[in-house]
Formats: C-alpha cells, structure tokens, sequence
C-alpha cells in the first residue's frame, strides 16, 4: 500500500526560481533605485529574450529526457544568415526570419530522426551538428559584421502602446503559451515520454513523434533567438551561439527542469534565464571584472545541476527510510 | 584465425580508413608522403592520442569528457608561464601542474560518480569554469616561451625518431596492458557494459569511474605539456580543437559511445585519421568553416557506423 501513502510531488519546480527572480529583483531595487523604470524592464528583457527562447527550447528537449547541444550551431548559423541577408524591406525581412526557421527545424527535424532512428545518444548527435552549422555560419559570414536594416531592429525595440517593449510582451505571450501547451495532449505526452518512454509507448504514445516535436521545437526556438539576437545586438558573428548551451541548461536546471526528464517546464526556464541575468548584473554593478564573468557562468551551471542532482540523491534515500 | 579477423574487424577498418585517406591524398599531393611530412603528421597525431587516452578510458565507462579542452590549456600554459621558461624550475612544475590536472579530473569524477552529475553537463562545466578561471587569472594575457626541455620533447628526435612518438608508443603500450592485462581494465569494460552487473560483481564502480576521468586529467595534462614543447609557447586557446578531436580520435577508432567496449589501439587510428583529415583539409586550402563542417560530418558518419555494427551483434 506505499503507494497510496505516498507523498504527491506537487510542489511547482519553477517556484525556486520565481522566488530568486523576486530576491534578486527587490536587490536590485534597493543597489539601482534610481535605475528602475519600465525602460529598465524593457532594456533587461530585451538582453535577456535571445536566452530565453534558446532555453525554453532546450527545456523541450530536456523534458523528453534528451539533451540538444545544437541550439549554439542553430543559433550562430542564423544569426550570421539573417545578418547578412536581411534587406531593408518587410518582405525581405518576413522571408529571411522564415528561412531561418525552416534552417531550425531542418536541423531539429534531422536530430531528432537521427537519434531515434540509428539509436545514437543525443549528445553525440547534436554536437556534430553543432558543428556542421557553426562551420556554416562560418562560410556565411566569416567574421563579425553584417548590416541588418535599422526597421528590423527598430520593430524588435519597439514599444508597444508606448510602454512595453516586444521582448516584455513576448515572455507574457510565452508563459501564456506553455500553460496552455502543458495542458494539450502533446504536452501530456513529453511529460510522459520523459518520464518513461517504455511505459508512454505501452500506453500508445507514440513516442518516435513526441521526441521528434521536441528536437524540432528545440531548433524552431534556437532559431527564433539567433534572428532575435540579430535585432538587438544589430550584426551577425559566427561564434554567436557557442556560449548559449552552457547557459540554456543553466536557466531549464534553474527553473526546476530534470536533466533526467519528465519534471519541469517552460515557466521556470523563463524566470531562470532572468535569474541568470540578473545576478550577471548585478556582478557588474558589484565591480566584479568582466575577466570573471566565464567562471562564474560555468560555476551557475555546475552549481544549479548539483543542487538537483544532490536533491534528487536526498529525496530517493527519504523515500528508501520512509 | 577466421575468428580473430572477426574480432578484430572495427580496427582493422579504423586503420584501413586512415591509409585509403593518406594513399589518396599523396597521389594528389606528391610531397604529402615525404619522410619529413609523415614525421610532422605522426608528432601530431601522438598528442591528439594522449589527449585521447583519458578520453578512451571515460567513453569506455559510458561517460565523457569535454574539459579535455581547458585542462590541456591550462597544462600549456602553466608549463610556459610558472617556469618563466627556465629548465630548473621544471622540477616541480611538471609534478604540481600533472596534479594540478589529475585533480580536476578527479572533481569531475567526484561530482559524476558520487553526485549523479550527468558527464556531459559536469565536464562542460568545468571546461568553462576553467576557461574562466584561467583568463582571470592571467588577465586574458597569458603566454611566455617553452623551457628547453619542454620544447626538445616536443621539436626535437633521437636517431630521426621525435621524442613526442617515443612518448607516445610508451604511454599506448601501459594503456593497452592496463586495459587488457590487468584488473582495472577488467573493472573498466565491466563498469561500461552494465554498471549494476558490474556493482554486484563486488566492483567499486563509483571508484573505477572516478578513476578514469582522474586518468583523463593526467593525460591532458601530459598532453598540454607537450604540446607547449611543440608550438614552443603558450596562448589562450591553445587546448580548443583537443575536445573534439580526442572524442572523434576515440570514436572513429571503434569504442562505442555507449561505453562497454573498446580498445585503445582503435584511438591510435583514429588519431591519425583525424591528423590525416585536417592535413587534407589544410592542404586543400578549404575555409575554417568547411573544416569545421567536416568534422562534425565525420564524426557524425563513424559514431553512426560503430552504432550499427553494435546493433547487428
């Protein structure tokens, strides 16, 4: 009857990291008071958008229990594309994000296919392709530069009703979006698949889809963010996306999600990728020298997937006793 | 003798892919097969191998290691920078930046066999934090010239033989006892087919884990050592291209990614195969992009390859 007894596990993952996103935001309120407005909000979404796409697709793929190292190819590769080729026109600019997206879910499409069909673990897939499209993003665009139009990046800053900015819109339309996708069948399933996919299959799933829409959704979102960078950073670079991983597994882990799969979402990656910013911030103001800044990235992300993994090893001995 | 060809298939095929590959490029480029050119091939290969040994010893466990990359660059330059380029101080600094390393590859063990860490996301990290701290440190303006020593161990030869290939077929001969004549190659292979087979077997398979990402330090730190020795100085970057080399080195020779098997004679093909490739790439004269291209195609085809070969077994 353990079962039964059984203790529920219905604590919210993400509420970790909405609770630091609170901390942090009430200690830079008190470090900055004279910075904060709603220009400041917008600025510091619009720095932090590019991640959170990135890792609200990483997230997906994470969820299914696989791991998509390919989101820095994607995202170099089309940064540097849309840099170069974006031209001053609304139909070019609409065409060129198209492509792009088409370029992420080609390269999703293909990982996920790759994967499941040869059996291969993901990581060893998606780094090569990793570098298949960075090496392109390198023959599009050998080094920094490129001129995107002032109109696409005007249009990405904008502020809509004069208040907030595209990039605050977009997180309250993403978050809108996951709560709802959560709750579709095909959000129920990678919950599933990532849970067991032996046991989603029994149950009918069809688990060769599920994971497929998570690599495809995963190149989708790195593309989105390579093009998104393109606008507020206004130039291309080949070597755009190589930092991105490191910091979309920090923000998914953050926000609650399990490397292992099955457990967390959307919501928490969104907040974690503000965490992330916010406490990068907050080094700068604290006059901590840019020549740390790499030490402490890999120092977050170690740290935020120990505290998960260690917890996890806690919570299974409490079940064991128990 | 049917058997043993059977047995020894995958590296046969691994060393038949680097030949086809360098029989093919000397016919087009003539000077490609000089003696002097395939000592200059060979010294490569010997240090993207001794990357490669802890590399094959963390792949055979099922786990894998992308702080390769840092931690023979910070080997690199610790051996330039802390010497100031001076033979006496080499004394201590090759045994404190050899433990400095085994370290290192010990936490990444630590965190991955006791902890539950995923590899991936445990050596990556380090990888950065590594990156990070070294720039820190140095200020981002590391560099400095290689000790006498170092540099003869990595340029020079005796009898036309260059030290690094000297260095290098000792080190491959204790890893293929190790592996094969000795326990802890047992434990090793045991761990990789099936951790929980391999526990109640009575082996420690958190210590042999640990143990083999410990062993991945130590030889990136030889590795890092030598190569300062061969370029004669030290800059930022310097170890980048060894995590990828040394993973595609272990996977075109034949070790499945999924760990269990594995041999590392199959890893000396595999370097001179990834030596041979950028050697045709550079000769070619084809962009950096298309080399990076070509390296995750290649990659991507042997891992896919070796993959199959396990599915019809």
């Amino acid at each position: 009857m353990r079962f039964l007894t059984h203790k529920k596990r219905t604590k919210n993952p993400a509420l970790v990291s909405v609770l630091l996103f609170l901390l942090l935001a009430v200690m830079t309120c008190v470090l900055q008071s004279e910075a904060m407005s709603l220009d400041w909000i917008n600025l510091k979404a619009e720095a932090a958008m590019t991640l959170i796409l990135a890792a609200v697709g990483e997230t997906m793929v994470l969820l299914i229990g696989g791991i998509d190292l390919s989101i820095a190819g994607v995202i170099s590769l089309t940064n540097s594309f849309s840099a170069i080729y974006m031209l001053d026109s609304g139909s070019s600019i609409i065409s060129v994000s198209f492509a792009c997206i088409l370029m992420g879910l080609a390269v999703g499409l293909f990982n996920g296919i790759v994967i499941q069909k040869f059996k291969v673990q993901p990581f060893i897939v998606t780094f090569s392709t990793w570098f298949i499209c960075g090496g392109i993003a390198y023959l599009v665009l050998p080094k920094d530069g490129g001129k995107p139009p002032v109109s696409f990046a005007n249009a990405m800053v904008t502020k809509i009703g004069g208040r907030l900015s595209v990039a605050v819109i977009l997180i309250f339309l993403l978050t809108a979006a996951w709560l709802y996708f959560k709750k579709t069948k095909l959000g129920i399933y990678m919950y599933a698949v990532g849970s067991s996919d032996k046991a989603a299959s029994l149950n009918g799933i069809n688990v060769f889809r599920v994971k497929l829409f998570a690599y495809a959704a995963s190149g989708v979102f790195a593309a989105l963010a390579g093009v998104y960078r393109t606008a507020v950073v206004t130039s291309g670079s080949p070597t755009a996306g190589e930092s991105f991983f490191n910091q979309a597994i920090a923000a998914s882990v953050i926000g609650g999600t399990l490397l292992t799969g099955g457990r967390g979402g959307a919501v928490g990656t969104i907040f974690g990728a503000l965490v992330l910013k916010m406490i990068a911030d907050i080094l700068v103001f604290a006059g901590v020298s840019s020549y740390w800044s790499t030490l402490f990235q890999g120092l977050l992300l170690i740290m935020a997937v120990l505290i998960s993994t260690v917890s996890e090893i806690m919570k299974d001995r409490k079940e064991m006793l128990a | 003798m049917k058997m043993k060809v059977q047995r020894h298939q995958t590296l046969i095929v691994s060393y038949l892919i680097a030949v086809i590959l360098f029989a093919a490029i000397s016919v087009y480029k003539p000077g490609f097969a000089s003696i002097d050119h395939i000592r200059v091939l060979c010294s490569e290969a010997a240090i993207i191998g001794v990357v490669a040994i802890g590399q094959t010893f963390v792949i055979i466990t099922g786990g894998i290691d992308l702080s390769v990359a840092w931690m023979v660059g910070i080997a690199a330059i610790m051996v330039t920078n802390t010497t100031h380029g001076l033979d006496e101080n080499l004394i201590w600094a090759i045994p404190f930046i050899l433990i400095l390393t085994t370290l290192f590859g010990v936490v990444n063990g630590f965190c991955i066999a006791y902890l539950n860490m995923p590899p991936i996301v445990m050596t990556l990290g380090m990888n950065t934090v590594l990156q990070g701290g070294l720039v820190a440190v140095t200020q981002g303006a590391p560099g400095g010239a290689a000790p006498a020593f170092v540099k003869k161990m990595g340029q020079g030869s005796v009898i036309g033989m260059p030290y690094l290939i000297l260095i290098w077929i000792v080190l491959a001969a204790a890893v293929t006892l190790l592996l094969f004549k000795m326990r802890y190659g047992r434990e090793l292979f045991a761990v990789g087919n099936n951790a929980t087979v391999a526990a109640y077997s009575g082996i420690s398979v958190r210590k042999v884990t640990l143990t083999a990402y410990a062993v991945s330090g130590l030889t990136a730190g030889i590795a890092g050592m030598l190569l300062a020795g061969k370029v004669g100085q030290s800059y930022l970057g310097i170890g980048d291209n060894f995590q990828f080399q040394s993973i595609a080195a272990v996977a075109i020779g034949g070790t499945s990614l999924m760990g269990g098997n594995g041999n590392y004679l199959g890893t000396v093909a595999g370097a001179f195969t990834i030596t041979i490739i950028l050697a045709i790439l550079a000769a070619l004269n084809l962009p950096f992009g298309v080399q990076k291209m070509a390296y995750g195609i290649v990659v991507l085809f042997s891992v896919l390859m070796s993959v199959r070969k396990g599915l019809r077994k």
